[in-house]
């Protein structure tokens, strides 16, 4: 006797991939087949939902309902900020190691900060918005040409201001 | 619905402050006869339509509270003794030694509770003013088709029209129905239902009115039941709830779409909008009960839905008559037997592995380490399925079905027009699950 809304009929699979790229099936294959799901289907369907992360490794959601599967993209502020450095493609097999040493604008990471509102604990837009600041350093990028935390500090002391929303 | 008994519904809720109803929603008669909820006017997203307090509701909680609650009663002062609610379950609990609440689901507990306060309590129940607006036997005896079955109306054969699906579909339920009706009926036979009764009643006469009552409410928990967590047993976690049981299911997530949502501060169940919308006039509000197929609608809630994309065809029987013993068998070791199906413009990947199978190995004969290895290469990903050679099976498979859904559909269609309700809603419904199948064999065909 299922109620409806029933959490327990939607399966969530949550798995890494590359944006943009039919992965490899095999770690796919074992947990959706026996549901009925093509590997060669979802996987078609994970690129077709990562194009917008070509080239960078995202965590993908899958739900899983009544044998359909439907592919989205779960954001991170580090998949984000390396697809606002608009790098271009490299073959990972041969470039190794790089370096994220581009420059993104604060209005960018204020953008990337709505994005990633829901899913931080921060209180305003402000406190979002230093820990994307955070996630830049940690990249190695710069912002406004300048070194994330000074750009924190800054916020900190009231001399940038950061919108509400 | 009349607008006393709905009136009646609000009247009660209001009782409690934080009962909530949007002004601009309103109740209608939808376009299939049925009830609705509407909303005239503007509404925001997110914004809350409807409020229902935990106490209005009807879940193993509540009941269990409301039962010992008039059972403490009982044991207070004399004129407190007297009120029919209280003698009822004082004598269910310990004079009749017949219920261990431990020994029975907490859908047996539910279902012979809300008999008791539909038709021994009736209009003395606390609930009353909920109970009058569900629908009534008739309403599910002209939905369900496996309902007449159960009371043995043999002029109403349904199992020659009906797909596979449903019939597997239904059968699971009958024999729920049938399980919870072989453990409670002992007790519901010795309620007394004094309001009925009388000396002229036959023995089967009343058992068979007992029965029908009883199939009754297990139909409205059944098709009225909402996702309510309550204990980690999956079997506790359901509720009934006033108000929000008129909403209807639609497959299309538009600007009438809401979702519910429970309060966790109160346990009030909530009901938001899914979008901001400017209604000019009534418009029906819906959910969206689940990605679920017409034959799973059909057997549960007892209606359909044209052009559901959540319809498939259960091909198991034919994909079975193509295996032997030992290709079963393998199947069956890898976990890829059974649940066979097509959907709307793909195949199951099941039913590409077992067809694939089929198709590479011979019949009554081992099946080699080679074609094993090829088999597993396939369900790990390594190998895809354009490698075997099954689609000629799978057409086969395919037109028979399509041959099969016209000949079921023409015996639909050559039953005469002007038959009783029963008869005419069932081809109707049955009608609208093949016209779905149609469309499905034709996007892969």
């Amino acid at each position: 006797m299922p109620p409806k809304f029933d959490p327990n009929e939607v399966k969530f699979l949550y798995l890494r991939a590359v944006g943009g790229e039919v992965g490899a099936s095999a770690a796919l294959a074992p947990k959706i087949g026996p549901l009925g799901l093509s590997p060669k289907k979802v996987g078609e369907d994970i690129a077709k939902a990562t194009k917008a992360f070509k080239g960078i490794k995202v965590t993908v959601q899958l739900r899983i309902q009544n044998r359909q599967a439907v592919a989205s993209v779960v954001p991170s502020a580090s998949s984000l900020v390396i697809t606002a450095l608009k790098e271009p493609p490299r073959d990972r097999k041969k470039e190794k190691n790089v370096k994220h040493s581009g420059n993104l604008q604060l209005e960018d990471i204020i953008e990337i900060a709505r994005q990633m509102r829901e899913k931080s604990f921060g209180k305003t837009l402000a406190s979002v918005t230093k820990e994307i600041l955070g996630t830049a350093q940690s990249i190695g990028c710069r912002v406004n040409f300048k070194n994330p935390h000074d750009i924190i500090e800054a916020i900190n002391a009231g001399e940038i201001e950061i919108p509400e929303n | 619905m009349s607008d006393e008994k709905y009136q009646l519904l609000i009247d009660w809720l209001k009782q409690d402050n934080s009962f909530y109803l949007s002004p601009n929603i309103q109740i209608i008669e939808d376009s299939y006869g049925g009830i609705g909820l509407a909303c005239k006017g503007k509404k925001y997203l997110n914004e809350k339509l409807i409020s229902i307090p935990e106490k209005y509701m009807i879940n193993i909680k509540t009941v269990e509270r409301h039962v010992h609650m008039q059972d403490e009663l009982q044991k207070g002062d004399e004129k407190e003794r007297t009120k029919p609610s209280q003698n009822i379950y004082h004598k269910i609990l310990h004079e009749d030694k017949n219920i261990m609440p431990d020994e029975y689901s907490t859908n047996q507990l539910i279902i012979l509770f809300m008999y008791v306060e539909m038709f021994i309590l009736a209009e003395k129940s606390f609930f009353y003013p909920f109970l009058q607006t569900l629908p009534t036997f008739e309403t599910f005896l002209c939905s369900v088709p496996y309902l007449p079955d159960l009371l043995r109306m043999k002029q109403y054969e349904f199992k020659n029209k009906v797909s596979y699906a449903f019939l597997k579909h239904s059968n699971t339920i009958k024999r729920r129905i049938m399980d919870d009706w072989n453990t409670i009926k002992h007790i519901l036979l010795n309620l007394n239902h004094s309001l009925d009764d009388d000396a002229n009643t036959s023995d089967k006469s009343r058992n068979t009115r007992i029965f029908q009552r009883f199939l009754h409410v297990s139909m409205l928990i059944n098709s009225r039941c909402l996702y309510y967590d309550i204990t980690e047993e999956k079997q506790d976690n359901f509720t009934l709830v006033p108000l929000v049981d008129f909403i209807n299911h639609s497959v299309a997530v538009n600007g009438g779409h809401c979702y519910p949502k429970v309060n966790k501060l109160t346990r009030s169940f909530e009901i938001y909008s899914g979008s901001t919308t400017d209604f000019e006039g009534l418009n029906e509000v819906f959910f969206n009960y689940g990605a679920h197929s017409n034959d799973f609608l059909l057997s549960e809630y007892g209606f359909v839905v044209p052009n559901n994309p959540s319809d498939f065809i259960d091909i198991t029987p034919r994909v079975l008559k193509l295996l032997n013993p030992i290709q079963i068998a393998f199947l069956s070791e890898i976990g890829y037997l059974g649940d066979y199906t097509v959907t709307y413009e793909d195949i199951s990947f099941r039913t590409i592995v077992a067809l694939a199978l089929v198709s590479i190995t011979a019949n009554n004969v081992a099946i080699t380490t080679e074609q094993k290895s090829k088999m597993i290469k396939l369900i790990n990903g390594t190998l895809y399925e354009t490698s075997f050679n099954y689609k000629k099976l799978l057409h086969t498979i395919l037109q028979e079905e399509l041959d099969d859904c016209h000949e079921k559909l023409e015996l639909l269609r050559a039953e005469k027009e002007g038959g009783n309700k029963i008869i005419t809603t069932f081809n109707s419904n049955i009608q609208i699950v093949y016209e779905g199948y149609l469309q499905i064999l034709k996007s892969v065909l």
